[in-house]
């Protein structure tokens, strides 16, 4: 099936057919598409089901094995094992369809960036590293990564009166939560040099040339700090509005931990 | 209830040493020991708060029985504490809090720490374990960028620029060259500081402290014994501690660190001084918009006039308002993380007893104040010393 038009949506570019939705990758390396610096299928099935979610209710998912349903599920998805009412179904390229019927979803557009090649193999090699590292003390467990999950992609706030806790505390647990828009003002930014970001990150730094980290105001006052999505090269601006997305956070110990990154 | 004093002050010189920390720790405690007027018998010493962060992991657990069995202390009541890099500063806290609750005469207040012995990753790793793993280092956050976030900010929020950290540098390498301890003796231009490689924009090289080796160790004894052991006890007159939340993020501001403030504001209140008071003051620079910060929380400078209070070189030794960090600061003298607090408080101990080289003497000094913070602002602790109590 054709899909009609196409949108740039998340930092990928998202194509709406009758069936259901085509996510594309925005990246393209010898005319293939690839995945951006951050970015895999699991990305773009949040940016579908997010679309879908606009034009249809949405009940249950059913998610292949290169999407990770842990992920899809702590966003706010009914993800189930079988007969789930949507299915995403991942293309060879860095693209996915979700249809209710299995179905692939194409277009002919051309539209999209162009990857350095040398970048774009250096990356993925950074990642396969860097799923192989081991941490060397304290960090952050699978199951307290998993524990924090619906929270660090919903941003999922304790409300009591005007009052807001984002991430929540453990001695407020009675009060009501609600999850905050994914949006923020940018308060204040900095780009580490290329050898000064955390440990956990040493693989990829110096291909990227160093990391960037946003402090942003969401709303209701709560304050966060988020990586620059995408290897953006523009400098951020005080003030500015941003999107904040999932990609991939770090890897380590054969896990791929996500999160909400900003697109500026 | 009884007064405290400081009757005994040491420390090895701080940088990339080749000792080990063992030897640090006895070498600090011996000076500490020695520099008692009337001399000490270790056998009196009868409690010791030793500050580490167990940088590298080398000793993580029972660091303090450790080091404390290379220094003839064997058998005492002993602890580390961990408060980042203010470990030490609340190491020299609780000590003065044994005392004052009766409990002992004469207690040890240490800090150590081996950090130039390590590979660059293990030290990369271990430079991120006190801020806020799950949200702050995950989010690509080190300290040198979490205090380039607050610079950032802080620019913004006031009539402030980059020049104005510069200064700081400028200043506190020239203290720090004449200290005989100091891990970087070197004096640097205007112009050399400005032009650093960037580390966390906008913070360069020179906005940033040392990783240093070091240890550092003060004597502490109830009123009536410190007049029986010293000529010259330099005298606690207050001690404030508090903290804040562990990730810039949930805090209230991002251009001050509301841990000293309400540190600063205790101990003002126990001494009955205030910042004018004040003739010299040691202050947590790890990096140089802390310093422009800490002088607003103190009070040396207004709310968002700390970066004028540089420019104006307001805080330069025995020129201006009060000297700020005549050892030449983290900056320059360094920062051995868990030795850093009672470092400050050995440099304080001397100055007050003006025990240090001629050249860097802070004049007529009566009042000193030791500011030490840990991470980017969750912990602080301010003791204020004095030369009468």
């Amino acid at each position: 099936m054709a899909a009609n038009e196409c949108i740039p949506l998340h930092g990928h570019i998202l194509c709406l057919a009758a069936s259901g939705v085509l996510v594309r990758s925005r990246f393209i390396l010898d005319g293939d598409r690839v995945h951006g610096p951050d970015s895999d299928y699991t990305c773009l099935a949040i940016t579908g089901l997010c679309a879908l979610e606009e034009e249809c209710e949405v009940t249950t998912i059913q998610c292949p094995s290169e999407v990770d349903e842990r992920v899809i599920a702590a966003y706010g998805f009914n993800v189930v094992s079988e007969d789930g009412e949507w299915k995403i179904v991942v293309h060879k390229d860095a693209s996915l369809s979700i249809t209710k019927d299995s179905s692939m979803i194409h277009s002919t557009a051309e539209d999209g960036e162009e990857m350095d090649a040398a970048f774009h193999l250096e990356m993925r090699r950074a990642w396969d590293e860097e799923l192989r590292s081991v941490s060397q003390g304290a960090y952050v467990s699978e199951q307290q990564y998993l524990t924090g999950l619906e929270s660090r992609l919903r941003l999922l706030a304790q409300k009591d009166g005007d009052n807001y806790f984002w991430p929540g505390r453990e001695n407020n647990r009675e009060m009501n939560t609600l999850p905050l828009p994914r949006r923020g003002i940018i308060e204040s930014w900095t780009e580490s040099a290329a050898a000064g970001s955390p440990s956990e990150f040493a693989f990829r730094s110096p291909i990227l040339n160093g990391m960037t980290t946003l402090l942003l105001t969401l709303e209701c006052g709560v304050k966060g700090v988020f990586l620059l999505a995408d290897d953006e090269e523009k400098k951020p601006e005080i003030g500015s509005l941003v999107e904040l997305v999932v990609r991939r956070i770090y890897a380590q110990e054969g896990l791929i931990r996500y999160g909400l990154k900003a697109l500026y | 209830m009884v007064d405290v004093a400081i009757i005994g002050a040491g420390q090895t010189p701080y940088g990339n040493l080749s000792s080990t920390l063992k030897e640090m720790w006895a070498e600090a405690a011996q000076k500490a020991i020695s520099s008692v007027d009337k001399g000490l018998e270790s056998s009196l010493i009868e409690e010791a708060y030793i500050g580490s962060t167990a940088f590298g992991g080398q000793q993580i657990g029972n660091t303090a029985a450790l080091m404390t069995e290379h220094s003839g202390m064997e058998g005492i009541s002993v602890r580390r504490v961990e408060n980042a890099c203010a470990s030490s500063g609340f190491a020299f806290r609780d000590a003065w809090m044994a005392i004052k609750s009766g409990e002992a005469d004469v207690v040890v207040a240490g800090g150590i720490e081996k950090m130039n012995d390590l590979t660059p990753e293990r030290k990369r790793f271990w430079l991120g374990v006190s801020g806020d793993t799950e949200w702050e280092r995950l989010a690509g956050l080190t300290f040198p960028a979490t205090y380039a976030l607050m610079a950032r900010r802080y620019f913004h929020e006031f009539d402030s620029n980059h020049d104005d950290l510069v200064h700081v540098a400028v200043k506190n390498h020239a203290h720090g060259f004449a200290n005989e301890v100091a891990h970087i003796r070197k004096e640097v231009s205007f112009e050399k500081a400005a032009s650093g490689f960037m580390v966390a924009d906008p913070l360069t090289l020179y906005d940033c402290c040392p990783t240093s080796d070091g240890a550092s160790c003060v004597i502490l004894a109830a009123d009536h014994v410190a007049r029986k052991l010293s000529d010259t006890p330099v005298w606690v007159k207050g001690s404030g501690a508090a903290s804040d939340y562990l990730a810039l993020h949930d805090r209230e501001s991002s251009t001050q660190i509301l841990a000293s403030q309400r540190a600063a504001k205790k101990a003002y209140s126990m001494s009955g001084l205030t910042a004018n008071d004040i003739g010299l003051a040691e202050v947590h620079d790890c990096f140089t918009i802390a310093e422009v910060m800490a002088c607003e929380d103190l009070g040396f400078a207004n709310r968002g006039e700390g970066g004028l209070f540089a420019r104006e070189g307001r805080g330069i030794l025995n020129q201006g308002d009060v000297t700020i960090n005549p050892s030449g600061g983290l900056k320059s003298k360094g920062h051995p993380l868990g030795s850093t607090g009672v470092g400050q408080i050995v440099e304080a101990f001397k100055q007050l007893r003006n025990e240090v080289e001629p050249s860097r003497q802070v004049l007529d000094v009566e009042d000193a104040l030791c500011h030490n913070v840990g991470g980017s602002g969750a912990t602080c602790a301010v003791h204020i010393l004095g030369r009468e109590i």
